[in-house]
């Protein structure tokens, strides 16, 4: 137990004492999320009221003047043109259904997605099966969460699994074909179960730091609340951060790969997930979600993104405990194939 | 190591390799780049697998998992193999640590490995702001700090200077007379020749000969080369020269007779005492003893650092 508590006072020295991990772990983040709140909350005054005519007789008129994201006016066909040509709407339903628009911008592609929600409403009811009025068709998705809270929830999914790194560094210390020190360290009476252990506790400690300094700050500084339920969000952090460490254990020690190509890998692999989770803007979220559906229903990155703001924003605990479990599950089926991995002592080659 | 193999692939890095060392000795195994050193000692730890022969220690089949033999053994490898972000006397204290609980003796052991290795002053500097020879200094701490009975150390002066190499082989002579055994690779001739009790000449995973530095000498045709200025080296002075006891061979080359006595080391006074009696004047005069270089070049065919 001892030397548990050596190896993890060793790992939390390391990570303090490193200026570039110290970086890439705190500072980068608030600077990105600095970044971010700049540019997006701009655009997200713009997009409160995307400005859209409706005419008289569209099949969900009532529907589209419920979403708060919309300025609905009622006009006839002409006017309605009328309303587009001088720029005063962005687009107009049109009662036969079709969503006419000025061009390609981020208004026309919230109301192109909300458009499309109407189209599968109207194909449910076209099949002859009767509308479940108690379930809603058009969900309160993105577009009204607006870029702001896409892009720093997808954010804060992505720093929340930066325990990858750490996760990468503690193979790296004891496998002893993948480096010197872990070379060295394997010709002492060093227990590998231990040093991983402690490890793996040091990194979901100090990556959890990192994601609630994170909410913390956005709180304080930016007045987006996304520990309006800290106990859950506590929870979430934590397991997301021990699978994070769990991939960076499995990626560490499944391959032979240096650091330099594990680290790139690692970083490629977060910020496409991340991406996907709209952290690039809403486009490639949607994009995503209704092309490859079921990649953002198990990219951790939107797993994470999607539970905080729903755990936060909408006060709603859907999903929670699923994402939960499958963190946890996941975390500790990469660990033990990461041990399995991990077995061997000897080897054909250094 | 008894008939040790051990290949990569097509490569054999260990042919039928024997060694052994006993206690107490500081045994070196000098060879070039390549040839098998650095694998020998990575067999004997426990890191490498092998494919034929025997590996013991302490009388002890090597095993990765033997962590009674770990306690006892130390290493320094030739890369340097530290926590970078760590000052020195965390990187001591952690390493330390590994072997020992006891606060209280790993404490003191930390403190004599500083101040064996002379970083009294560095102690809370970071790994990495050190020299080239402090680090150096810093990885031998890391490996001998929790006195081990058996060190290996893996070519540790390579790329350090002039003050941190003798600062290291001095270290090393300490620490056997303090108990400890050492095995120690080099490709280093003067190291070898200046540190080792027993050599072991090693060369494409081969163990070519093996002895004290006058028992390897002795393996060669040994011959002490005495370069020797003269005024006029007429032939007759040389004809002089090659009658006197001890001398096998006498060449002029530019003004200078060199002459070749056998055994090494031994006849010089006598060479200068009939030179003397024949009234051969010089101006100058030095020796040149066989070197290790001369044994291995004799035994592979090739200069140490071909």
């Amino acid at each position: 137990m001892k030397r548990f508590f050596s190896h993890m006072a060793l790992n939390v020295k390391m990570s303090l004492k490193d200026k570039s991990t110290l970086f890439w772990s705190f500072i980068y983040p608030i600077l990105l999320l600095s970044l971010m709140a700049v540019a997006f909350s701009g655009i997200q005054s713009e997009q409160k009221s995307i400005a859209v005519a409706v005419e008289p007789g569209h099949p969900y008129a009532d529907v589209l003047r419920q979403i708060d994201v919309l300025d609905v006016k009622d006009a006839e066909c002409d006017e309605a043109l009328k309303l587009l040509r001088d720029k005063d709407v962005d687009g107009i339903y049109r009662a036969d259904g079709v969503l006419l628009v000025r061009g390609k911008g981020m208004n026309e592609t919230v109301l192109s997605e909300i458009g499309s929600e109407l189209k599968k409403v109207g194909s449910v009811y076209a099949s002859g099966r009767s509308l479940d009025f108690t379930r809603k068709y058009v969900e309160r998705g993105d577009q009204e969460q607006g870029m702001l809270y896409v892009t720093l929830s997808a954010s804060i999914g992505m720093f929340a699994l930066y325990g990858y790194f750490s996760g990468i560094s503690i193979v790296h210390h004891v496998q002893a074909n993948l480096s010197s020190l872990a070379a060295r360290l394997s010709t002492t009476p060093i227990s590998r179960l231990s040093y991983v252990s402690a490890g793996l506790v040091s990194g979901v400690a100090m990556s959890s730091l990192q994601t609630i300094g994170l909410l913390l700050y956005l709180k304080w500084v930016w007045k987006v609340d996304y520990l309006a339920d800290p106990v859950r969000t506590l929870l979430l952090v934590l397991t997301a951060s021990f699978f994070g460490i769990a991939i960076g254990l499995f990626i560490g020690a499944s391959n032979r790969w240096s650091l330099k190509a594990k680290v790139p890998l690692g970083i490629a692999l977060m910020l496409l997930l991340s991406a996907a989770s709209g952290m690039m803007g809403p486009g490639f979220r949607l994009y995503v979600e209704n092309n490859l559906p079921w990649l953002n229903r198990y990219n951790p990155v939107n797993m994470i993104s999607r539970t905080i703001y729903r755990l936060n924003v909408l006060g709603s605990t859907k999903e929670f405990t699923e994402n939960i479990l499958i963190f946890v599950v996941a975390g500790l089926i990469l660990c033990i194939v990461s041990l399995i991995f991990m077995r061997k002592r000897q080897f054909k080659s250094l | 190591m008894k008939e040790v193999v051990k290949r990569y692939k097509e490569v054999v890095a260990l042919n039928r390799f024997n060694f052994e060392i006993n206690e107490g000795e500081i045994v070196g195994l000098l060879g070039p780049n390549g040839s098998g050193k650095s694998t020998a000692i990575n067999c004997l730890l426990g890191l490498l697998s092998y494919d034929e022969g025997e590996v013991e220690v302490f009388g002890r089949r090597v095993s990765p998992d033997d962590m009674d033999t770990k306690q006892r053994i130390g290493f320094v490898p030739q890369d340097l193999s530290f926590f970078a972000e760590l000052s020195v006397i965390d990187n001591i204290r952690y390493f330390a640590g590994l072997y020992e609980q006891n606060n209280v003796k790993r404490d003191e052991m930390v403190r004599e490995a500083i101040a064996f290795v002379g970083l009294e002053k560095y102690t809370k500097f970071a790994a990495k702001k050190l020299s080239g020879g402090l680090k150096r200094r810093l990885n031998i701490a890391c490996g001998i700090a929790h006195r081990p009975e058996f060190v290996m150390f893996d070519e540790p002066t390579v790329a350090v200077d002039a003050q941190s190499r003798n600062f290291i082989l001095e270290g090393i002579k300490e620490m056997n007379r303090n108990g400890s055994t050492v095995l120690y690779t080099t490709h280093y001739l003067e190291e070898a020749q200046e540190l080792c009790d027993r050599i072991v000449i090693m060369d494409e995973g081969r163990n070519m000969a093996s002895g004290t530095l006058e028992e390897l000498i002795d393996l060669v045709d040994p011959t002490e080369a005495v370069h020797l200025v003269l005024t006029h080296p007429s032939d007759a002075v040389l004809k002089l020269i090659s009658n006197i006891p001890g001398v096998v061979d006498v060449t002029e080359e530019n003004g200078k007779a060199v002459i070749l006595l056998t055994p090494p080391g031994h006849r010089l006074s006598s060479l200068l005492e009939e030179l003397k009696n024949n009234e051969i004047y010089y101006s100058s005069l030095y020796s040149e003893l066989p070197t290790l270089n001369d044994v291995f070049l004799k035994l592979t065919g090739k200069a140490l650092r071909d």
